[in-house]
């Protein structure tokens, strides 16, 4: 739950920062936390595909971050945080 | 002329249609990185590459291409190929960041098979999951290039550090199936 004077934002930390980098996502989470910022992570993000999707095919690095952000319209407004997963 | 730790360049391999090659290639304009070297100061894996990202830039801006580019003493693909370079390219100051790594990736898959390899090893874990899972690419990867020893230090130092997630990323939906459909 969040604070009382704090905002709930919606984001995905990225596979990195979910496995390898987890003391910088929870920097991160703390940063924001003092700031009155209470970001909640998305239950079900692609991967951004980083340098793998950019040498493999043209197009392909904003079609996977593109993904995350169509299905995150859908599930509701950007303030919101979407909590739950929806099929797409 | 050495770059890094890198094998030594000789300028007698100068070759101006090896830059317009990947200048072709990467679609994008290697001469207005300014050697600055901030991409290779804040890389977390510099100590493992053999020339590192400014390095490789400026090989290619000079056109010189080394019998095997970029590779480690080990036989295996680069570290430096392999580092995040999203991290790189957020902090060339001339704003082209994005376009210089992507330049730098379709540059190292053009040179190394190796490199094609981990790269599908990367969107093979993608397909699977939604998300990478670095230990099992890493695995397949070493069983793919049948190179399994060289680098085990600094994996045995990786898990020892808790940063190789060994659980699988579970995912809700399948959505990022119809991406590869596509």
């Amino acid at each position: 739950m969040s604070d009382t004077n704090s905002a709930d934002f919606s984001y995905f930390p990225g596979c990195s920062l979910a496995t390898t980098a987890k003391e910088s996502n929870q920097s991160l989470i703390e940063c924001c936390r003092k700031m009155g910022i209470n970001l909640v992570e998305l239950a079900d993000w692609n991967c951004c595909g980083s340098s793998s999707a950019i040498a493999s095919i043209t197009g392909w690095p904003l079609t996977w971050p593109a993904a995350t952000c169509r299905w995150r319209r859908r599930a509701g407004p950007w303030w919101q945080p979407a909590r739950a997963a929806r099929s797409d | 002329m050495t770059i890094g730790s890198g094998p030594t360049i000789h300028l007698k391999d100068f070759d101006l249609k090896f830059s317009k090659e990947i200048r072709r290639l990467a679609g994008t304009d290697f001469y207005t990185c300014l050697q600055c070297r901030s991409c290779s100061g804040g890389c977390p894996f510099s100590e493992y590459m053999d020339y590192m990202p400014n390095g490789v830039m400026r090989l290619v801006q000079l056109g010189l291409k080394p019998k095997r580019w970029p590779a480690t003493p080990s036989g295996s693909a680069s570290a430096a190929t392999r580092a995040p370079f999203n991290a790189h390219g957020d902090r060339y100051p001339r704003g082209d960041g994005c376009a210089a790594r992507a330049g730098h990736c379709r540059t190292c898959r053009h040179l190394e098979p190796d490199i094609l390899n981990f790269h599908r090893e990367v969107l093979g874990s993608i397909e699977r999951y939604g998300r990478t899972h670095k230990l099992e690419i890493m695995l397949r990867y070493k069983l793919k290039t049948r190179d399994l020893i060289s680098d085990w230090t600094v994996g045995m130092k990786m898990l020892a550090k808790r940063k190789l997630d060994l659980t699988l990323p579970g995912r809700a939906d399948r959505r990022h199936e119809k991406i590869f459909q596509e």
